[in-house]
Formats: C-alpha cells, structure tokens, sequence
C-alpha cells in the first residue's frame, strides 16, 4: 500500500466526514489526477468553472458498487466495479430530469434521470478488477446488471450502455 | 332403398351426429394448439426483439468509417504542427483508441457475430486489425517518436482505407440480409399465425353454429315439452275419473278437478296431505299401509299395473263409496310416483243393485212357473198313463169294430195330450239347463219306418203319401233314440198337417263319414202350405207366437220346433229349414252319428220272437193301484210269472224269501221309496239280493238314472208303463241271460263300451289310439313288476302300483280289470296272502283278455261287449 493510497483513503475519510456534516451541500474536492468525468448542466455542487469534474480517485473514494454480469459487446461474464449512476447523481446534487450523457467518441444518448435507480445502472471504472483504457471502452462504462432482469435488456437500455462516457449534462 | 341400407343410413347419421361435437373439439384442439405454438414462437420473437440484442448495429458500422475518418483526421492535424503538441497528439491517440475499440467491438461484439461468418468480412477485419496492432508502438512511443512517424501513420492508415470501406459495406450487407431472412420469417409466422387464427375463427363459427342450431333444437323440444304438457293437463282436468299422484310416502302431488268433485277436496287443501287419509276410510288404511310397505320393500305389486280394482273410498264429509280404482306407476329420480284412477261407481252399484233384485225376482218367477208347469204335466201324467195302458189293455181284449175304433181313437188323443205334456216337461227341463242325452246304438232305417207308421193315419186322412228314400246304410248310427225320434216325430208330424194331398219326402244320407266323426243328414219336405220368409227367422224360437192363422193350424202346437232345435244343438248338429209359402217347406237336421255297421245292434225292429222262452219269475213293486194292475197284465201276457208288492218294505221283504229273475221298482212310493228299497236288498243279502231291479219312473232325467244305478239299478223304464217298451226290456234282459249262460265270465264286462265311446268322442282317433297303446305298454311292464313285487312280498309297493294300474284301467273302461286291479290292491293291503295269490293269477287272465278287447277296438273290430 503506497502513500497515496494512504492518503487518497484518508481524503475519501476526510469527505465523507464533510459529506455527513455538510450534507449534499458539501463541496467536491478539486481533482488531481486527470479529469476523467465532466458532469455540468442542473447540479448543485461544482467545483470548477460551474461543473463538476472527476479523476479516477475521487470516483473510486465514491462507495463502490460492483456486480457480474454479460453484455452483448464482450465475452463471457465479466465483473464491472464503478459507482451508482443514482450516487453520483447525488453527489453532484443534480436538479434535472434528464440526463445527457457523451462518449469520447461523440456518441451521444439521453435518459430521464429516474433510471439511474440504485440497484441500476452503475459508472464501471474497473471490468475484472482492472482498469479499463480507451481501446477497452474504458476509462468509464455505463453499465447495467443486464443478466439480473430482462428489463435491462432493452434496445433502449444497450443504447444507453454508453461506452468511452466523457461527459454528463444534467438538462431540465 | 333397402332396409338394411336405411338402416345403415340411420346409424351413420347417428354416428355422424355423435361424432361431428367431438370433431369439432378435436379441431378446436388442433387450432388452439398450433396457435400456441405459433405464439411461443411469436413471443420468443418479439423476446428478442425486445431483448435487442444486436444494438445499433448500422450505426455502430457507420460509426467505424466516421472513427477512422477521424483518426485520420487527427493525423493530419498532427502532422500540421511544427512540432511535437502534447494535446494534439494525445487527441490523436484518443481517435486511434477509440477506433481500435470499434474495431474491438466488431470482433468481439455479440450483435457482430455473423461477421465473423463471412470469410470476406472476417478477413477484412483481422487486416485491419492487425494493422492496429502493428501501430501500436508507435502509438504508444514517446510524443517525439510519434510526430516523427506521423508521415508513416498516414500513409499506412491511408492505405487502409478500402478495407475499411469494404468492412463497413460488407457489413451493412449482411445485416441487411440477416435483417432480411428475419423479417421473412416473422412475416412466415405471422402470416402462419394469421392463417391458424382464421381457422380457429372458422371452428368457432361452426361451433357456434352448432350451439345455435341445438339451442333451436332444444328450444323447439321445450316447446313440445310444454305443449305436451299442456295437453297433459287438459287431458287430466278433462277426465271424469279421479286423477290423484301421490309419492312413495303418500303425500299428494296432484289432484285433478275431477278428483275435487269426487272426494270434495280443493287441490290446495289436498296437494301435500297424505293421500290416505283424504281418501281412505280408517278401518281400511292399515291395509293400505301394509301394501305399500309390502310393494316399497319387495317391488310385489297386488293392485299397481293390476287393471281396474274396486275399493272403497271415503269422502271428505266422511261418507265412503265404492270405487273403481286402478293405479299406475312411474319411477323418478327421487323414487316412485304413483298414479291412482279413481272412478265413482256408487250410481254404477247402485243401478247393478237393482237390476240384480229385477232379474232375481224375474227369475224366482220364472222358476215359480217352471215349477208350476213341470208340477201340472207331472200330476197330469199320472193319470194319463193309467187311462192309456187301460186303453191298451182294452184294445186287447175282444171287441167290436166299432168299439176298436172308439179305443183307436181315445189311444190317439191320449198319446197327443200325452206328447204335450212331455213338450211341457222337455221344454223346464230345457230351461232349467238339465237336457242331456242317453245315447245307444239303433237302426236309423227302423227309426224311420217307425216315425212313418206312426205318422200314417195321420196322412191317410189328409190324403198325403209319406216316402222314405234312405241313402245309405243306416242300420246301426249311434245316437240318442228317443231324442232324435221327437224330432222326426215333430218334423213329420208338421209336415202332413201343413199338407193336403201332397207328398212327404224324409230322406237321410250320410254327408261325412270319417271313423269318428260321421255326419247324417235327415230332410222332411212337404208340399204344403210353406212359411212365410220373416217368420222363418223366429220358428225355433222357444214359446214363440207366430201369426193367429199359422197358430191355429198348428192348433197350440208352438213348442215342438222349439224343442227340435235345442235337441238338434244338444246332439252337436243342427237343423234348418227352407221354405216357399204356398209350394212347401224342408226341414233339415245334420247330426252326428259315430257309427260302425258291424257293431252288434240291438234292433228294434226285432220282434218279440223269445215268447215261448223260459218263464221269468218277476217282483212288481208298485204302490199306485192302476199301474200296478196294467205292468200286473202287460207282464202276465209277455209269459211272465208275476208277484206283486204294493211298498218298498213289503218288496224287499219279498226279496228276501223268492228267488226272482227280475225285479221292477217304482221309484217314487210311500213307506221306502225304490232306491231305498234297492239298496236294502242289495245289501241284504236275501235269495233276490243279486237279481236285476229295473227301475220305473215318470222323471226321465238323466241325473236321476245315475242314482237309480247307484242304488243298484240296472236299468229303468219311463212310464207309463207301454207294451213295446216293456217287450225291449224283456228282451235285451233274456238276451244278457242266454250270454251269460254261454259264458262263464260275470256281468263285468272287459271293456265298458259306453267309457270307450266317451273316450272316442272327447279324443281325436290319432290321440285315442296312442292312449291306447300307452295303456298296453304300461299294463305289460306293471304286470312283470307286479309280479315281481309279488315274488318278493314288498305288499306296500304292490298295492300302490295295483291301485294305480286300476286307476289306469278304469280310464279305458276296462272295469273287469280295475276290479280285479282292486282287489289286488285290497289283498295286498290287508295281507292276505293266499287271496292275493289268486288274485294274481287273476290279474293275468284278464289283463289278456282285456289287452285282446282293446286291439280290437283299436282295430275297428270293436266288438267290446262281454264275452
């Protein structure tokens, strides 16, 4: 366990403490690493120029959720850990109602933000406990449980599987 | 069409009515079933439509080109730069990234992977691929390293440009046809699904059709259902019976109108009440009760389905009536319903009643008059018979001519007054039902000459002729003598009073002539005056009263045709008559005569030739003085050695002490009458006490000659008392003495005749004859068995089987054998050995004897007289 593991484990204590004090009104902190995730639009919590943005380490600091399963672009059953679309959502104190969400590719999709339910979709930064580059349509993967319910296994739900996502806007 | 075609029709039709629900099940089934699957297959369909599980396959393949441009694009911009520029250059490896994803995608995608399929696509894709993978150095070199081969990126990426043109139309290709085949084969489905379904349709029209067609069925039999019971009703409201239904525990469940009037019930105050207590009067329910407990535990029914019943009733003030009550029965789910028809017959009694009390009081007057008559003619005759055998006595005394004449004359009148009063006498007995018929065998031909010389006088004096034409050979007919002469004497009697100068024809012939059963035919045609056609219909009848002219020719002489008739009937023939007013009339009788000519006849016309025979010593018993002195004289003058009693107490005293060859008794006497005197003497044991009693009686019935044999008789004469009947008596009684003489054997005769005759006249000849022959074999196996049976003194066993064997014998009148069957059976019973060892021997002799008779009998040589 290195420094910054150390470290970073302490920032994420320092601002859950914060979190639990201020409540959502509690400010991000300012990214160190490279911003991986621009959330901008209808939020109440920024912490540059009106949006909020992420590197790796401030989302992993984020609870963490993880499960299994298999999608329609890779092979076999993977497991995807990441934070809840719904968490986020929070974190960023979003006011709209729906959700537009870009991928590094310009691949553009839209959904009301009441899809981003807790045991749904979630923000994978890892598939297999590794990180995932651009060319693994990393670094982050919206990804559903698609195996859990058929429900999840949409034409409009794989089109909101949103691979490469680079920025979110939260419209009215 | 044939019957059995029909027939065949009938059962297809019936098959087809049967079997067409259950083959519209079957393609309901069929339908449903194919539809399901059809709609599995649907939904597995529209599953995966919903699943999607191929994304956005066009735009992910459009996407590939626009990537790859961009890749590119970012080269170029690259190579722009003076010098290596960080952000430039990290933009560009995003691009070649995320192209390298697509290309990932591609390969690894599941929506892609009928790419992999396709050897063109495939190839197209590991170049490119392969392409990536050889850049990758550079790619992730250092920024310096990268600007520097910026030129050879270009170059190599440009040259891949046509592969990846060609992946990406290839691509969209195949989904294109992939699109295609499943767009046709959801098309096949629901085109599959679309024809099931009209089928489906098409049943369940059908089926509605046969739901609506039975629903009209059904309706159309609860019609008839309700117009039958309709007409029920009215049929049971329309009845004047009684019409109650009542269940197995008697409550009532019906109650017609009729049955309201009858037992003055309303239906409302009747329907649920027990049916025995409305109706049935208190001292006969238990009976009732008993009966229907009876019939509800054993199903034995004493008055259901039994017909008409009369019972009593009761009705509702109290009052019972008699009924005629009939009672059916139908059986329902919840048990039996009886039906009860009650009509009120107490007008019916009521008018019963009292024509039963007129016809009584007719008939106790009628008998009253009956009585009178038969009373008067009785009293009359009496008399009558002392003033003509007087007559017949002076006749044979010397006379003058005149004087001849004067007796002549009175002798005539008397036997007319005489036929009256026996007219009187046959016509209440006919009435009384007791006519019955002695039959014997006689000379028709003698009978005949008889009637016309009877008849001759008569004739002479109107100046008619009567002619007899006698066809065949008549000489020995059995029949009732006596009878059918009243007849004759009757037809021709008429007939020469009808008659003034004229002929009288009689003719007989035989018409039939079987063994049994022959048939003689009697005419008596006149030339007289005839009878008119619509009295012709009423001349037989019994007391009838013709016109005033026809009565007085026949000067009162209404009962004779009468009489004729019901004799023709009582002999089992018939008599008829044809007639021409003016021109004459014939009369003819057909009887039956079972006749052989060779049977030994007493005849008639024999003359009492046996005068000069040994004198027989005679016992006149006789209270009445006149007759007494006429049978005293007729007697004396046929050789006879008379002795007289005036009594029955001083005859059998007589008895006792003579040895009389003949005995003559009067029935009727004062003191003993005949039969008690015949008994006495029989019994007795006196010199006489076997001597032969002729009886002598005015009632000639013949249930009144069964007692007088009973009593010991062994004939009878009618009186009065006349020289030719006396003369036959005599006669056939010298006769039976001369063949006893000749013959050892007793009076018994092997054969009785007359049962024999009987036997012939009940049976067919086929069936007598084998009776007879069952008898024969039967006698022949009981005497070996009586024999043995005798051998080995099993006496129960012998005398059981002697009793029957006479039982057997007596049937066929072989009395010689029953009596000595009988007493076998008596010397068997008591033991006595040494008689029953006689007996035995007996036995045989006259069971050959008798065997013999019956052969001859059956042979037709039925010569069966004793000895």
């Amino acid at each position: 366990m290195n420094v910054t593991r150390i470290a970073s484990t302490i920032a994420a204590c320092l601002w859950i403490a914060m979190f639990a004090t201020a409540g959502q009104a509690a400010d991000l902190p300012s990214p160190e690493g490279d911003v991986i995730l621009t959330v901008s639009g209808e939020i109440g919590v920024t912490n540059r120029d009106g949006a909020a943005v992420f590197d790796l380490e401030m989302l992993k600091a984020m609870p963490e959720a993880s499960f299994k399963t298999s999608t329609i672009w890779t092979e076999g059953e993977n497991e995807f850990r990441g934070v809840r679309l719904s968490d986020l959502l929070e974190a960023v104190d979003a006011k709209g109602s729906e959700l537009h969400a870009i991928a590094l590719n310009d691949y553009a999709v839209d959904f009301p933000t009441v899809d981003a339910v807790p045991d749904g979709p979630i923000v994978a930064y890892q598939m297999n406990g590794k990180e995932m580059s651009i060319r693994d349509k990393g670094p982050l993967w919206i990804v559903f449980p698609y195996d859990q319910d058929a429900k999840f296994r949409t034409e409009l739900v794989y089109s909101q599987s949103i691979w490469q996502l680079d920025r979110i806007e939260i419209r009215k | 069409m044939s019957k059995k075609a029909a027939k065949g029709l009938v059962k297809q039709s019936f098959l087809k009515r049967q079997l067409r629900p259950l083959l519209l099940l079957l393609i309901l089934a069929m339908c449903v079933t194919t539809l399901s699957v059809l709609g599995s297959r649907m939904a597995r369909e529209i599953t995966s439509l919903q699943s999607a599980p191929l994304d956005n396959i066009q735009w992910n393949l459009a996407q590939l080109e626009i990537e790859y441009l961009s890749l590119l694009n970012s080269i170029n911009t690259a190579q722009d730069r003076a010098g290596p520029d960080a952000s430039v250059l990290s933009e560009l490896r995003k691009r070649f990234d995320i192209f390298y994803s697509r290309i990932d995608t591609l390969q690894t995608g599941r929506p892609f992977r009928q790419i992999e399929n396709d050897d063109t696509a495939k190839r197209l894709l590991i170049k490119v691929r392969s392409s990536l993978i050889e850049e990758l150095p550079v790619i992730d070199g250092d920024d310096a390293d990268l600007y520097g081969s910026l030129a050879g990126l270009e170059e190599d990426f440009l040259l891949l440009r046509p592969d990846v043109r060609s992946l990406s139309l290839r691509a969209v290709k195949i989904f294109a046809e992939s699109s295609d085949r499943q767009r046709a084969n959801f098309s096949l489905l629901l085109q599959q699904t679309a024809v099931v379904g009209v089928l489906l349709v098409l049943a369940l029209l059908v089926a509605v059709t046969v739901l609506v067609r039975q629903f009209q069925v059904a309706e159309r039999r609860a019609l008839e259902a309700s117009r039958s019971s309709s007409r029920f009703v009215s049929t049971v409201n329309a009845s004047l019976d009684a019409i109650i239904l009542a269940d197995a525990k008697g409550t009532v469940i019906d109650f017609s109108p009729a049955a309201e009037t009858i037992f003055g019930y309303t239906r409302n105050r009747s329907l649920g009440s027990n049916m025995a207590e409305l109706i049935i009067p208190p001292n006969l329910r238990d009976a009732h009760a008993a009966g229907m407990r009876r019939f509800l535990e054993t199903g034995e029914k004493k008055i259901i389905d039994a017909g008409r019943v009369e019972v009593t009733a009761m009705r509702s003030n109290g009052a019972t009536f008699p009924v005629e009550l009939s009672i059916g029965m139908t059986m329902e789910p919840e048990g039996p319903i009886f039906i009860a028809y009650v009509r009120d017959i107490s007008e019916r009694k009521r008018n019963q009643q009292e024509l039963m009390s007129a016809r009584d009081e007719a008939l106790a007057a009628d008998k009253a008059k009956s009585q009178f008559l038969a009373m008067m003619s009785h009293e009359m005759r009496t008399p009558l018979n002392g003033v003509l055998a007087t007559l017949d006595l002076l006749q044979s005394s010397a006379l003058d001519g005149r004087q001849e004449d004067y007796v002549r004359t009175a002798i005539a009148s008397g036997e007319i007054l005489q036929q009256h009063l026996d007219d009187v006498l046959d016509i209440t007995s006919i009435e009384a039902g007791a006519m019955e018929f002695r039959y014997n065998y006689f000379s028709l031909d003698d009978l005949l000459e008889e009637v016309r010389s009877l008849n001759e006088r008569t004739a002479a004096e109107q100046n008619d002729v009567i002619v007899l034409d006698i066809a065949d050979d008549l000489s020995n007919i059995y029949s009732d003598r006596h009878r059918l002469r009243q007849i004759l004497l009757n037809l021709v009697g008429n007939a020469v009073k009808f008659t003034q100068g004229g002929t009288i024809t009689v003719t007989a012939r035989s018409i039939s002539s079987t063994y049994h059963n022959r048939i003689v035919e009697l005419t008596v045609s006149d030339t007289g005056i005839g009878i008119k056609q619509e009295d012709i219909e009423r001349i037989f009848d019994e007391f009838v009263t013709l016109d005033s002219s026809y009565r007085r020719k026949t000067q009162g002489y209404g009962l004779g045709l009468a009489i004729c008739r019901r004799i023709s009937e009582g002999l089992g023939g018939h008599i008829g008559i044809e007639s021409t007013p003016g021109a004459g009339s014939t009369f003819t009788v057909t009887i039956p005569i079972a006749a052989t000519s060779q049977m030994g006849a007493e005849s008639d016309a024999e003359t009492a030739e046996n005068k000069d025979v040994d004198n027989l010593k005679v016992l006149l018993v006789e209270d009445n003085e006149t007759n007494r002195f006429v049978a005293v004289e007729l007697l004396q003058a046929e050789g006879c050695d008379v002795d007289v009693a005036i009594n029955g107490i001083e005859g059998v005293e007589k008895s006792q002490n003579g040895d009389f060859d003949l005995i003559l008794m009067d029935i009727s006497m004062p003191l003993m009458d005949g039969i008690e005197a015949t008994h006495v003497i029989r019994k007795g044991g006196g010199k006489s006490a076997t001597t032969p009693i002729i009886g002598l009686t005015a009632h000639a019935l013949p249930h009144e000659l069964e007692s007088l044999t009973q009593a010991g008789m062994q004939d009878c004469l009618i009186k009065p008392l006349r020289k030719r009947n006396l003369q036959k008596m005599l006669r056939s009684f010298r006769q039976s003495r001369e063949s006893e003489a000749v013959s050892e054997t007793p009076r018994t005769a092997v054969i009785d005749r007359s049962v024999m005759d009987e036997l012939a006249e009940l049976l067919p000849a086929e069936k007598l004859k084998q009776r007879m022959d069952d008898f024969l074999n039967e006698l022949s196996e009981s005497e070996e068995l009586l024999q043995a049976h005798f051998e080995h003194g099993r006496l129960p066993e012998l005398a059981a089987l002697a009793h029957r064997c006479a039982g057997s014998a007596a049937t066929f009148g072989a009395t010689e054998l029953a009596n000595a069957m009988r007493g076998v059976q008596t010397a068997a019973q008591e033991d006595r050995i040494a008689e029953l060892g006689d007996a035995m021997r007996g036995v045989g002799a006259i069971a050959g004897r008798t065997r013999k008779a019956l052969e001859r009998y059956k042979s037709g040589a039925c010569d069966t007289k004793s000895g």
